[in-house]
């Protein structure tokens, strides 16, 4: 049973860190269609994009954490 | 500028004229019902998948599990949000004086830019289509434009944008005005032709 929670732990926090390039990567483009386009997107939609590309880093650090002190 | 035909601002607006004498008419988006649809199935999908990893974390006797399960289905529908907004946000018709133009950039996955020059076709049809109770409803719908090319047939559909009837009839008038001016398709105005018979030209044979 602890492996398989090990097991499903480690591609949770695998495909999180997926999360991190993607959504560099998507911002970047969405700037350069700004750029093509001259439409920006709205300021809120605009701060997420920036947030989500620390989020993951974030929450996979907290779930490092969490399987450290719990073994 | 009537915000009912044009739904960007005036700034962005000048980004799509670069011919001469073009006019803006039309600048729509999809109906934001369709946003509200895509946001709910973001919201929808993570949520079934949050009850699914929950149900396995009791099962499992595992809390750090239910935890991690958690921050993932947050990161996942945190990323998708952006991108659910932005397929419709960056979805865009465009219909000028001179040209109509379909703009799909879907960043990250696909763009998609179609153009048709409107002195190099002739519009043949514009119907308004309103398909159901729903669609009424929300004031959404469909404009098909049918033109013919000099080569072949097309459709365009302004696929289920706001006030779909109002649109249509904008663009039924101003599209009549600008056919006719067209140098493809008729014939510019000349002097009218007047028949003359050899009197007229020789006046001397005019009986007396």
């Amino acid at each position: 049973m602890e492996e398989v929670i090990k097991i499903i732990n480690s591609i949770m926090i695998f495909l999180s860190l997926l999360f991190v390039p993607y959504n560099y990567l998507y911002r970047s483009e969405v700037l350069q269609i700004k750029k093509q386009l001259g439409i920006s997107p709205p300021k809120v939609i605009d701060n997420l994009l920036k947030v989500n590309i620390l989020l993951p880093l974030l929450v996979i650090f907290i779930a490092l954490l969490l399987l450290i002190f719990s073994g | 500028m009537n915000t009912k035909f044009i739904e960007i601002t005036e700034k962005d607006c000048q980004n799509f004229i670069n011919l001469a004498g073009e006019q803006i008419q039309v600048i729509k988006r999809q109906h934001p019902f369709i946003l509200a649809v895509s946001i709910f199935s973001v919201f929808s999908t993570s949520f079934l998948i949050l009850i699914l990893g929950s149900l396995l974390s009791i099962f499992l006797r595992s809390v750090t599990m239910a935890l991690i399960f958690s921050s993932f289905i947050i990161i996942t529908s945190l990323s998708f949000l952006p991108k659910a907004f932005l397929d419709w946000y960056y979805h865009l018709y465009v219909i000028t004086s001179r040209k109509i133009l379909e703009i799909r950039c879907v960043p990250f996955f696909s763009d998609q830019i179609d153009d048709v020059f409107l002195d190099q076709i002739r519009t043949t049809e514009i119907d308004a289509h309103i398909p159901d109770f729903l669609h009424e409803l929300l004031d959404m719908g469909d404009v098909t434009i049918a033109f013919d090319r000099p080569s072949h047939d097309e459709v365009y559909t302004l696929s289920n944008i706001r006030c779909p009837r109002e649109v249509a009839s904008l663009l039924g008038k101003e599209f009549e005005e600008e056919m006719t001016h067209s140098p493809v398709w008729f014939k510019p105005a000349e002097t009218p032709f007047v028949a003359r018979i050899s009197e007229d030209i020789y006046p001397a044979m005019k009986p007396n």
